[in-house]
Protein backbone atom coordinates (compact mmCIF):
# COMPACT_ATOMS: atom_id res chain seq x y z
CA UNK A 1 0.00 0.00 0.00
CA UNK A 2 1.24 3.44 -0.79
CA UNK A 3 1.50 5.92 2.05
CA UNK A 4 -1.37 7.95 0.55
CA UNK A 5 -3.57 4.91 0.59
CA UNK A 6 -2.76 4.31 4.25
CA UNK A 7 -3.46 7.97 4.99
CA UNK A 8 -6.90 7.72 3.41
CA UNK A 9 -7.64 4.55 5.39
CA UNK A 10 -6.70 6.33 8.61
CA UNK A 11 -8.88 9.26 7.61
CA UNK A 12 -11.88 7.03 6.95
CA UNK A 13 -11.51 5.09 10.20
CA UNK A 14 -10.96 8.29 12.20
CA UNK A 15 -14.16 9.77 10.78
CA UNK A 16 -16.20 6.79 12.01
CA UNK A 17 -14.36 6.71 15.33
CA UNK A 18 -15.06 10.38 15.96
CA UNK A 19 -18.72 9.97 15.13
CA UNK A 20 -19.12 6.96 17.40
CA UNK A 21 -17.29 8.72 20.24
CA UNK A 22 -19.54 11.77 20.34
CA UNK A 23 -22.80 10.08 19.36
CA UNK A 24 -24.00 9.40 22.89
CA UNK A 25 -22.68 12.43 24.75
CA UNK A 26 -25.42 13.85 26.96
CA UNK A 27 -26.62 17.34 25.96
CA UNK A 28 -25.52 18.53 29.41
CA UNK A 29 -21.90 18.01 28.41
CA UNK A 30 -22.05 19.54 24.93
CA UNK A 31 -20.41 22.83 25.93
CA UNK A 32 -17.39 21.28 27.69
CA UNK A 33 -17.13 18.76 24.84
CA UNK A 34 -16.90 21.62 22.37
CA UNK A 35 -14.11 23.31 24.26
CA UNK A 36 -12.28 20.03 24.86
CA UNK A 37 -12.32 19.06 21.19
CA UNK A 38 -11.23 22.60 20.42
CA UNK A 39 -8.24 22.15 22.70
CA UNK A 40 -7.44 18.79 21.11
CA UNK A 41 -7.64 20.28 17.63
CA UNK A 42 -4.77 22.51 18.71
CA UNK A 43 -2.61 19.43 18.04
CA UNK A 44 -1.80 21.51 14.96
CA UNK A 45 0.86 22.94 17.28
CA UNK A 46 3.00 19.94 16.28
CA UNK A 47 3.05 21.09 12.67
CA UNK A 48 3.63 24.66 13.75
CA UNK A 49 6.62 23.66 15.88
CA UNK A 50 8.13 21.73 12.98
CA UNK A 51 7.72 24.73 10.67
CA UNK A 52 9.11 27.25 13.18
CA UNK A 53 12.00 25.23 14.54
CA UNK A 54 13.39 24.03 11.25
CA UNK A 55 17.01 24.71 10.47
CA UNK A 56 17.44 27.58 7.95
CA UNK A 57 13.73 28.31 7.86
CA UNK A 58 12.92 31.31 5.69
CA UNK A 59 11.65 34.47 7.38
CA UNK A 60 8.23 33.93 5.84
CA UNK A 61 7.74 30.40 7.11
CA UNK A 62 9.24 31.25 10.49
CA UNK A 63 6.85 34.18 10.90
CA UNK A 64 3.85 32.13 9.82
CA UNK A 65 4.94 29.28 12.06
CA UNK A 66 5.45 31.62 15.00
CA UNK A 67 1.91 33.02 14.71
CA UNK A 68 0.59 29.48 14.35
CA UNK A 69 2.39 28.35 17.52
CA UNK A 70 1.02 31.36 19.43
CA UNK A 71 -2.53 30.73 18.21
CA UNK A 72 -2.51 27.04 18.98
CA UNK A 73 -0.79 27.41 22.37
CA UNK A 74 -3.54 29.86 23.30
CA UNK A 75 -6.03 27.16 22.34
CA UNK A 76 -4.30 24.40 24.25
CA UNK A 77 -3.92 26.39 27.44
CA UNK A 78 -7.28 28.13 27.53
CA UNK A 79 -9.16 25.12 26.12
CA UNK A 80 -8.09 22.68 28.81
CA UNK A 81 -8.31 25.20 31.64
CA UNK A 82 -11.80 26.38 30.78
CA UNK A 83 -13.08 22.83 30.25
CA UNK A 84 -11.82 21.97 33.71
CA UNK A 85 -13.40 25.10 35.13
CA UNK A 86 -16.77 24.21 33.59
CA UNK A 87 -16.62 20.68 34.93
CA UNK A 88 -15.83 21.93 38.43
CA UNK A 89 -19.13 23.79 38.27
CA UNK A 90 -20.91 20.53 37.50
CA UNK A 91 -19.42 18.92 40.59
CA UNK A 92 -20.66 21.72 42.81
CA UNK A 93 -24.15 21.74 41.40
CA UNK A 94 -24.72 18.00 41.49
CA UNK A 95 -25.27 17.66 45.27
CA UNK A 96 -27.70 20.61 45.28
CA UNK A 97 -30.01 18.80 42.91
CA UNK A 98 -30.29 15.82 45.21
CA UNK B 1 17.40 4.75 19.42
CA UNK B 2 15.74 8.02 20.33
CA UNK B 3 14.24 8.16 16.85
CA UNK B 4 12.13 5.07 17.50
CA UNK B 5 10.47 6.66 20.51
CA UNK B 6 8.68 9.44 18.58
CA UNK B 7 6.06 7.27 16.86
CA UNK B 8 5.33 5.71 20.26
CA UNK B 9 4.81 9.15 21.81
CA UNK B 10 2.49 10.19 18.99
CA UNK B 11 0.45 6.99 19.18
CA UNK B 12 0.12 7.38 22.96
CA UNK B 13 -1.00 10.98 22.42
CA UNK B 14 -3.63 9.90 19.91
CA UNK B 15 -4.88 7.22 22.29
CA UNK B 16 -5.05 9.87 25.03
CA UNK B 17 -7.23 12.11 22.85
CA UNK B 18 -9.59 9.25 22.00
CA UNK B 19 -9.95 8.36 25.69
CA UNK B 20 -10.42 12.05 26.53
CA UNK B 21 -13.45 12.31 24.24
CA UNK B 22 -14.76 8.94 25.31
CA UNK B 23 -14.62 9.89 28.99
CA UNK B 24 -16.38 13.12 28.15
CA UNK B 25 -19.50 11.03 27.58
CA UNK B 26 -20.44 11.06 31.24
CA UNK B 27 -20.11 13.73 33.95
CA UNK B 28 -18.58 11.15 36.30
CA UNK B 29 -15.51 10.54 34.13
CA UNK B 30 -15.38 13.92 32.37
CA UNK B 31 -12.59 15.42 34.47
CA UNK B 32 -10.48 12.32 34.03
CA UNK B 33 -11.01 12.89 30.30
CA UNK B 34 -9.56 16.38 30.52
CA UNK B 35 -6.49 15.12 32.38
CA UNK B 36 -5.80 12.34 29.89
CA UNK B 37 -6.22 14.87 27.08
CA UNK B 38 -3.67 17.14 28.72
CA UNK B 39 -1.21 14.26 29.04
CA UNK B 40 -1.72 13.40 25.38
CA UNK B 41 -1.00 16.96 24.32
CA UNK B 42 2.10 17.08 26.53
CA UNK B 43 3.44 13.87 24.99
CA UNK B 44 2.84 15.14 21.47
CA UNK B 45 4.54 18.50 22.11
CA UNK B 46 7.54 16.98 23.93
CA UNK B 47 7.85 14.35 21.22
CA UNK B 48 7.94 17.08 18.59
CA UNK B 49 10.39 19.32 20.43
CA UNK B 50 12.85 16.43 20.73
CA UNK B 51 12.84 15.69 17.03
CA UNK B 52 16.11 16.37 15.34
CA UNK B 53 14.51 18.52 12.62
CA UNK B 54 13.69 21.06 15.32
CA UNK B 55 16.86 22.99 16.03
CA UNK B 56 15.77 26.56 16.67
CA UNK B 57 13.97 26.76 20.01
CA UNK B 58 14.07 30.49 20.58
CA UNK B 59 10.93 31.46 18.67
CA UNK B 60 9.03 28.40 19.76
CA UNK B 61 9.60 29.22 23.42
CA UNK B 62 8.60 32.86 22.91
CA UNK B 63 5.46 31.67 21.12
CA UNK B 64 4.64 29.27 23.98
CA UNK B 65 5.04 32.12 26.42
CA UNK B 66 2.86 34.54 24.46
CA UNK B 67 0.22 31.87 23.87
CA UNK B 68 0.05 31.02 27.56
CA UNK B 69 -0.05 34.70 28.48
CA UNK B 70 -3.15 35.06 26.29
CA UNK B 71 -4.68 31.68 27.12
CA UNK B 72 -4.57 31.67 30.92
CA UNK B 73 -6.46 34.96 31.42
CA UNK B 74 -8.83 33.92 28.66
CA UNK B 75 -9.72 30.79 30.63
CA UNK B 76 -9.93 32.30 34.12
CA UNK B 77 -11.21 35.83 33.60
CA UNK B 78 -13.85 35.09 31.00
CA UNK B 79 -17.26 35.07 32.67
CA UNK B 80 -19.09 31.76 32.30
CA UNK B 81 -21.81 33.45 30.26
CA UNK B 82 -19.19 34.32 27.64
CA UNK B 83 -18.20 30.71 26.97
CA UNK B 84 -19.77 30.62 23.46
CA UNK B 85 -17.69 33.65 22.46
CA UNK B 86 -14.56 32.05 23.82
CA UNK B 87 -15.24 28.88 21.85
CA UNK B 88 -15.75 30.96 18.72
CA UNK B 89 -12.53 32.86 19.36
CA UNK B 90 -10.48 29.77 19.99
CA UNK B 91 -12.03 28.18 16.92
CA UNK B 92 -10.69 31.14 14.96
CA UNK B 93 -7.24 30.65 16.51
CA UNK B 94 -7.20 26.96 15.59
CA UNK B 95 -8.29 27.64 12.04
CA UNK B 96 -5.72 30.39 11.64
CA UNK B 97 -3.00 28.05 12.89
CA UNK B 98 -3.82 25.29 10.43
CA UNK B 99 -4.21 27.71 7.52
CA UNK B 100 -0.82 29.30 8.30
CA UNK B 101 0.84 25.90 8.58
CA UNK B 102 -0.62 25.04 5.18
CA UNK B 103 0.73 28.28 3.73
CA UNK B 104 4.18 27.79 5.25
CA UNK B 105 4.33 24.18 4.02
CA UNK B 106 3.43 25.38 0.55
CA UNK B 107 6.26 27.89 0.38
CA UNK B 108 8.68 25.40 1.91
CA UNK B 109 8.20 22.29 -0.17
CA UNK B 110 6.02 23.31 -3.09
CA UNK B 111 4.27 19.91 -2.95
CA UNK B 112 2.55 18.23 -5.87
CA UNK B 113 -0.45 16.03 -6.51
CA UNK B 114 -2.14 14.46 -3.52
CA UNK B 115 -0.33 16.48 -0.85
CA UNK B 116 -0.99 19.70 -2.72
CA UNK B 117 -4.70 18.88 -2.98
CA UNK B 118 -4.92 18.26 0.76
CA UNK B 119 -2.93 21.42 1.42
CA UNK B 120 -5.19 23.57 -0.74
CA UNK B 121 -8.33 22.20 0.94
CA UNK B 122 -6.78 22.71 4.39
CA UNK B 123 -5.81 26.29 3.66
CA UNK B 124 -9.16 27.15 2.07
CA UNK B 125 -11.16 25.75 4.99
CA UNK B 126 -8.71 27.19 7.52
CA UNK B 127 -8.92 30.77 6.32
CA UNK B 128 -12.65 30.45 5.71
CA UNK B 129 -13.21 29.20 9.26
CA UNK B 130 -10.96 31.90 10.65
CA UNK B 131 -12.97 34.84 9.32
CA UNK B 132 -16.30 33.07 9.90
CA UNK B 133 -15.40 32.36 13.53
CA UNK B 134 -14.32 35.96 14.04
CA UNK B 135 -17.69 37.06 12.67
CA UNK B 136 -19.45 34.64 15.04
CA UNK B 137 -17.36 35.99 17.92
CA UNK B 138 -18.23 39.57 16.99
CA UNK B 139 -21.91 38.77 16.83
CA UNK B 140 -21.96 36.87 20.12
CA UNK B 141 -20.06 39.68 21.81
CA UNK B 142 -22.48 42.12 20.14
CA UNK B 143 -19.68 44.11 18.53
CA UNK B 144 -21.22 43.41 15.15
CA UNK B 145 -24.95 43.79 14.47
CA UNK B 146 -26.64 40.52 15.45
CA UNK B 147 -29.18 40.53 12.65
CA UNK B 148 -28.00 38.75 9.49
CA UNK B 149 -25.98 40.98 7.21
CA UNK B 150 -27.58 40.78 3.77
CA UNK B 151 -27.37 42.69 0.54
CA UNK B 152 -28.90 42.25 -2.88
CA UNK B 153 -27.47 39.46 -4.95
CA UNK B 154 -25.57 38.14 -1.94
CA UNK B 155 -25.97 34.51 -2.94
CA UNK B 156 -24.57 35.20 -6.38
CA UNK B 157 -21.58 37.05 -4.95
CA UNK B 158 -20.92 34.29 -2.41
CA UNK B 159 -21.20 31.55 -5.00
CA UNK B 160 -19.02 33.55 -7.37
CA UNK B 161 -16.25 34.02 -4.80
CA UNK B 162 -16.45 30.36 -3.85
CA UNK B 163 -16.25 29.23 -7.48
CA UNK B 164 -13.30 31.55 -8.03
CA UNK B 165 -11.49 30.24 -4.93
CA UNK B 166 -12.06 26.64 -6.06
CA UNK B 167 -10.84 27.50 -9.56
CA UNK B 168 -7.66 29.12 -8.24
CA UNK B 169 -7.21 26.15 -5.90
CA UNK B 170 -7.45 23.70 -8.80
CA UNK B 171 -5.02 25.80 -10.81
CA UNK B 172 -2.58 25.60 -7.90
CA UNK B 173 -2.95 21.83 -7.67
CA UNK B 174 -2.30 21.45 -11.39
CA UNK B 175 0.85 23.54 -11.27
CA UNK B 176 2.03 24.52 -7.78
CA UNK B 177 4.84 26.63 -9.25
CA UNK B 178 2.45 29.49 -9.86
CA UNK B 179 3.36 31.12 -6.58
CA UNK B 180 1.61 34.36 -7.40
CA UNK B 181 -1.73 32.54 -7.29
CA UNK B 182 -1.37 31.61 -3.64
CA UNK B 183 -1.93 35.07 -2.12
CA UNK B 184 -4.99 35.48 -4.34
CA UNK B 185 -6.23 32.14 -3.12
CA UNK B 186 -5.67 33.22 0.49
CA UNK B 187 -7.57 36.47 0.08
CA UNK B 188 -10.46 34.69 -1.65
CA UNK B 189 -10.66 32.17 1.19
CA UNK B 190 -10.64 34.96 3.77
CA UNK B 191 -13.36 36.95 2.04
CA UNK B 192 -15.52 33.89 1.53
CA UNK B 193 -16.46 33.74 5.23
Amino acid sequence: MSSYEIAIWVFMLAAFLGFELIRRVSPLLHTPLMSLTNAISAIAVVGAILVTGEKNASTLSRTLGFIAVVASTTNVVSGYLITDRMLKMFKKRAPEKK
Amino acid sequence: MTETIFPVLYILAAAGFILAIKWMNSPVTARRGVIVGEIGMLLAVVGTLLRHEVVDYQWILIAFFVGSAVGVPLAYLMPMTAVPQRTAFSHACGALASALIGTAEYFRHMPHGFVMTALVIETLLGFLTFTASLMAFGKLQEILPTRPITFRGQNFVNLGVFALAVAVGIALVVSPERTWLFPIFTVLSLVLE
